[in-house]
């Protein structure tokens, strides 16, 4: 394990090296007239950043002009790097690309930690003396990172994340661990993604992907700040992992602060991870500590962020008003879709055709749609608190209506973290190629669209068509396969009981 | 459970398994039955061990395999079949499934060329002769400079607006239609040269050159009622009086850089390059040639070039016209050769089988495909004439040049007749645009033309070069995917055996950036030539350390991994860089393709000398050195690229660098990052892979 730490880390500091390279050799400028609106949006771009933060330094809204939509607390974090030297910001966005990394290692060692067999075995002792026969499944899969109170209730598969956990799997058949046998080796048959997919690499794996993806790379080097969101919505996920309360409680408040339509549903995985194994009155009470300190925090950073801005000698409540009329101003516009400029999204094409009267229904409708999934999401994978956060993260990055290539970098590197689930998916390697190629082609077509005038925007909008279908059909087969091998875990308990009794 | 154990239940129990829901679930359907009836059988299995039995893999994987496996020679097929299919272009047209290559066609209505009478008749040939003549006496008395300064004065006393003189480079004035019309949209009609008394000395006695044409044409649109946009005449000397025209006409009013001031009249919709001379006695028209193509591929609305060739032939018989028409010996050769080929190979079938092939549809065939030819190339290596410095601004344009032949058999027209032919067509194509209301959109931006009234749009054509690129991309798949399923001797474990995905990856990765950096470094540093062969000195023991250590890295406990991921990354690499050419300029990257394709795909560690020897002769064939210096033999416009007209001679490799970089300049041609940022690092890369640098062959 070490080793691979060791490798990780190596991989984090040379992709680290490698943006850091790029940025100094000018690639912000080559990339800003190559494929700029694919990289960063007006509501992630550090250039829209420096507009914000040189218009509160003016004293006044930095909301002014349109041209900056993001939170108020990221001025505050890039407002000194910006005034103190140039290049500062761009360390700041390689530095939190090298922590993402770093962090996504650690959560996914923490998941593939060998389990304490001989406690769990102990506690469990208990029961079999008293005549109840422990579920098999159960015996593995409630080997996780500590045992299980007595009288936690515990459903057929286990109430935690034993995605990689390689000692729970130790005697499975094939079948059960990987969805293949040793007749067909279907859904394994790449060379590179069986190699990639190895349980014990999947640490390497996701330092790899997450440092040398070029969706990553690119929207690091092309100046995209949400990765600072996605920085405290991750140390959230993995503090809770941790069972750290405070820290993931802090994190997911200071995700919210960056961006709280695109991480509020982050919410339930974290209480859950942090509750999970010890019943409902533990569920109750996470809830009562974690959603308070997120909510202080998030009202903390957003009220000094908006210090100045503040009416002096106000009663409190008013000041309240200014500080969501202030994080409005700049969430307005991206509820509202004023802004339709071409990105790799789908949204932009659709409201441009859709007829006024009809366009609040949809509005409504297309953000409604991805919050449905939210609540069976959370039913389905309660049991695994670490893959619902993913699924969750990677499901607000597929349906935000403006959209970059970072999210498409950041559902590679988690979908890595659960190679188990990613063998059995099918389709991988042609949905993969479907998104990279569309993905190289959409600075083509836009450039035979808008500068050339060969081409016009269904052009791009195909392009982007494709590239959405392909990349959500990746989510979708991702979602299913993690939920057959939930249940193929299941009827494997099932048969091991029948057999044992038959015995 | 044992391997053979699960093998066992899933054959023997997978009938039972058909209530499961759905298809992906197949393991779950394995265990859930085996779980339901196995109590019997399980009891046989421990009595009777069974023997090893090898269940076939689905019909999918084994269809895979045999693909894979035979990647080498399959990608050879499918190369030869998209050149095939390229020559097939003529003849059928395989995504709608007819046989013929498709007509063109008029997208837009408004076009409707040649409906309406026009009444230029009134202005004769003799007109425009003697007006041409008028204007070159007058400037021959007011000396070298006066013949734009003559010019100003005709177009104005024939009612033009906005006369603006620049020098001796260009002229430019507007003819503006009667109070009433929609003046927003502008034509723009170029005559190209005569500016220069020098040339009047060599000008022959018959016909007459653009200017006079120009001026008939202002002539008889100045009494047009019809006329509904502005019009605007340009006499530029070269290319440079044009672009230098067409920035001010663009960027004059707020680039006070800029140091021509033109008159504004509105948006240039389209427009036309006039190119004519003199013709000297004896000689004849041949046709009037009509040139598309600009700088990149960049080619205007299919419509437009109907709208002409519909108008030429209407006026000038079916004989009219020809779309390039190579008058220069080089670029004419490799159409001489394509023909050749295509008789010889029509005459030993003829041989083989009397009667099989039509020698009236052989000819044909023959002449389209040598024009096919000629339209490629000058796509792939334009620009062909003065229309590439409007194209870029949107400006829907293309040349009419005529072409004079001495050989009475090609004679087509006298060249008074050709004139006439010319300001008849250029007048009703600017009725035509006269009457279109909007912009250029209806018809194909992208295209290639095998005579002028077909054409192969890029539905048909983009299939080609995928079966071109088919080799690499099969290399690519073989790599990543291997073989499919459990079949004798092809286990995936056992090559997996000590192969570590990360360092293979980070280290191809890390093998191309270092050679693509070094591409990138020359053209980010103009270093193009002499000057950046430091550099190289410099790289290239940088680069080979590196190699190095990587190679340790990565073939510690996998031997020849390191050359078999750089070479599956390299053909990644170059299937995405000619997919992307290929979407702007189809020829060149079909071109690149075919020239490099299967050496990319076959390239391997030599494993004797006479391969080795092969390997070597082929790898210098593809050489991007051999490129640049065969580049003067292949492009159109010589003079546009930086090269010297005479084309019997071939400039030295300094100079051809010189060309390359002052066309990359003035163009942006992608030629130069095509070479230097695909084709030289993946020369480098294919030598390290070749001399064993990067791992010797298993």
């Amino acid at each position: 394990m070490g080793g691979a730490w060791e490798t990780a880390a190596w991989l984090t500091v040379a992709g680290g090296a490698l943006r850091w390279a790029i940025v100094q050799n000018g690639g912000a400028k080559a990339l800003a007239a190559v494929a700029r609106s694919e990289i960063v949006t007006a509501a992630s771009s550090l250039e829209a950043l420096r507009e914000g933060v040189f218009l509160k330094s003016l004293g006044r809204s930095p909301y002014e002009g349109a041209a900056y939509r993001a939170s108020p607390v990221l001025l505050d974090v890039f407002a000194p790097l910006l005034e103190a030297r140039s290049g500062a910001a761009e360390a700041l966005l390689v530095a939190v690309d090298m922590a993402i990394a770093l962090i996504l290692v650690a959560s996914t060692m923490a998941l593939m930690r060998p389990s304490k067999v001989q406690t769990e075995t102990s506690t469990r002792r208990g029961k079999a003396a008293a005549g109840e026969e422990a579920n098999p499944i159960e015996r593995r899969l409630t080997a996780e990172t500590e045992p299980i109170p007595p009288g936690a209730k515990v459903n057929n598969f286990g109430r935690t994340d034993f995605v990689n956990n390689l000692a729970i799997h130790e005697g499975l058949p094939l079948s059960v661990v990987e969805g293949t046998d040793a007749a067909s080796k279907a859904k394994a048959g790449s060379y590179v993604r069986m190699a990639l997919l190895a349980p014990q690499r999947a640490p390497v794996t996701v330092a790899l992907l997450y440092m040398f993806n070029p969706y990553s790379l690119l929207a690091c080097v092309g100046g995209n700040v949400s990765s600072l969101g996605t920085l405290a919505a991750l140390f959230a996920l993995w503090r809770a992992l941790r069972r750290d309360t405070l820290g993931a409680s802090l994190g997911i408040g200071a995700a919210l602060s960056v961006n709280p339509l695109q991480y509020s549903s982050l919410l339930i995985p974290v209480v859950l991870q942090l509750s999970h194994g010890r019943g409902y009155k533990s569920l109750l009470l996470t809830i009562a500590q974690v959603v308070p300190v997120a909510l202080l925090t998030l009202v903390g950073l957003v009220r000094y962020s908006l210090r100045e801005s503040l009416p002096k000698n106000t009663a409190a409540p008013k000041a309240m008003l200014a500080v969501e009329e202030s994080i409005y101003s700049g969430l307005l516009r991206e509820v509202d879709l004023s802004d339709l400029s071409p990105n790799v999204g789908l949204w932009w094409y659709f409201f441009v055709e859709v007829f006024e009267e009809a366009r609040s229904f949809f509005k409504i409708a297309f953000r409604a749609s991805p919050l449905l999934l939210v609540l069976p999401l959370s039913v389905s994978f309660s049991h695994r608190p670490q893959l619902l956060g993913h699924v969750l993260l990677v499901l607000a990055e597929l349906s935000k209506q403006y959209p970059d290539a970072s999210g498409i970098g950041l559902m590679l590197s988690l979908f890595a973290m659960h190679p188990l689930t990613v063998k059995r998916m099918p389709y991988v390697l042609p949905l993969a190629i479907g998104v990279l190629s569309t993905s190289i082609m959409l600075p083509v077509m836009r450039h035979m669209w808008l500068t050339v005038g060969s081409g016009n925007a269904n052009y791009y909008y195909f392009q982007t068509l494709i590239c959405q279908f392909c990349a959500t059909s990746l989510f979708v087969h991702f979602v299913r396969a993690t939920l057959v091998r939930d249940r193929v875990l299941a009827d494997h308990a099932e048969q091991e009981d029948r057999h044992r009794k038959n015995a | 459970m044992t391997e053979s154990e699960g093998l066992r239940r899933r054959g023997t129990k997978a009938e039972e398994a058909s209530d499961a829901s759905t298809g992906d679930d197949k393991d779950h359907d394995a265990s859930t039955s085996t779980s339901t009836t196995s109590e019997g059988s399980e009891d046989a299995s421990k009595k009777m061990p069974a023997p090893e039995k090898v269940e076939r893999p689905p019909l999918q994987h084994r269809i895979a395999n045999a693909v894979l496996q035979r990647a080498g020679p399959l990608g050879v097929v499918l190369f030869l079949a998209g050149l095939i299919w390229v020559g097939l272009f003529p003849l059928v047209c395989i995504t709608t499934g007819e046989l013929k290559c498709r007509g063109t066609y008029f997208s837009e209505n408004a076009l409707s060329p040649g409906l309406g009478d026009i009444s230029s008749s009134a202005v004769s040939t003799r007109t425009m002769r003697e007006l041409e003549d008028e204007v070159f006496a007058a400037a021959l008395k007011a000396g070298d400079r006066g013949r734009t300064e003559i010019l100003a004065q005709s177009l104005e006393s024939l009612g033009l607006e906005d006369v603006h003189v620049e020098g001796n480079s260009h002229v430019s004035a507007v003819l503006r239609p009667h109070t009433g019309a929609d003046r927003r949209d502008a034509i723009i009609i170029v005559a190209q040269g005569h500016l220069s008394q020098k040339v009047d000395a060599e000008a022959g006695t018959q016909g007459c050159t653009s200017v006079g044409i120009v001026l008939g044409l202002a002539q008889a649109l100045v009494e047009a009622e019809w006329l509904s946009k502005n019009v605007v005449f340009l006499f530029a000397r070269d290319r440079k009086a044009v672009r230098a025209w067409t920035a001010a006409y663009h960027q004059g009013i707020h680039d006070s850089k800029s140091q021509v001031q033109v008159a504004h009249a509105g948006i240039l919709v389209g427009g036309l390059v006039l190119d004519a001379d003199r013709a000297p006695s004896g000689y004849f028209a041949e046709s009037i040639d009509v040139r598309v193509p600009g700088a990149n591929g960049l080619l205007p609305n299919l419509d437009l070039v109907n709208v002409v060739v519909h108008l030429l032939r209407a006026h000038g018989g079916s004989k009219a016209t020809e779309v390039m028409h190579f008058t220069s010996r080089s670029t004419a050769y490799w159409d001489n050769v394509l023909k050749d080929f295509v008789r010889t190979l029509g005459s030993q079938v003829q041989a083989l089988a009397p009667g099989a092939v039509d020698a009236f549809a052989l000819n044909q065939y023959t002449s389209r495909m040598g024009k096919l030819e000629r339209f490629m190339q000058s796509v792939a290596f334009g620009p062909t004439g003065l229309h590439a410095e409007l194209l870029p601004f949107d400006i829907h344009a293309l040349t009419l040049s005529t072409v004079y032949t001495k050989d009475p058999s090609r004679r087509w027209a006298a060249p008074e007749d050709a004139c006439r032919v010319m300001r008849q067509t250029a007048e009703h194509t600017i009725r035509s645009l006269s009457n279109l209301e909007e912009k250029f959109h209806q018809s194909y931006f992208l295209y290639v033309l095998p005579d002028v009234g077909l054409f192969v749009s890029i539905g048909e054509y983009s299939g080609s070069l995928v079966l071109v690129l088919a080799p690499l991309l099969l290399y690519f798949l073989r790599s990543i995917v291997g073989p499919q399923g459990r079949e004798p001797g092809h286990s995936s474990e056992s090559a997996l055996q000590g192969f570590d995905p990360v360092s293979a990856i980070v280290g191809a990765c890390a093998v191309l950036l270092t050679a693509g950096c070094f591409g990138g470094f020359l053209l980010s540093n103009d270093a193009i030539g002499l000057r950046g062969l430091h550099h190289v000195f410099l790289t290239g023991p940088v680069s080979f350390l590196f190699l190095l250590v990587i190679r340790r890295r990565v073939e510690a406990g996998c031997p020849g991994v390191l050359w078999k991921s750089v070479k599956a990354a390299l053909a990644l690499a170059l299937v995405v860089a000619h997919a992307m050419v290929g979407m702007v300029n189809y020829p060149l990257a079909l071109i690149s393709a075919c020239w490099t394709s299967l050496f990319y795909a076959h390239v391997r560690p030599a494993r004797s000398l006479f391969s080795g020897l092969c390997f070597f002769t082929w790898w210098i064939f593809v050489s991007p050195a051999l490129a640049a210096y065969a580049l003067p033999g292949l492009v159109v416009d010589r003079e546009a690229w930086g090269f010297s007209r005479e084309s019997s001679t071939m400039s030295s490799f300094a100079e051809n660098l010189e060309a390359l970089a002052s066309a990359y300049a003035q163009y942006g041609v992608m030629h130069v990052p095509l070479l230097l940022l695909v084709h030289m690092p993946a020369h480098l890369v294919s030598l390290a892979i070749l001399t064993g640098v990067l791992g010797r062959a298993e």
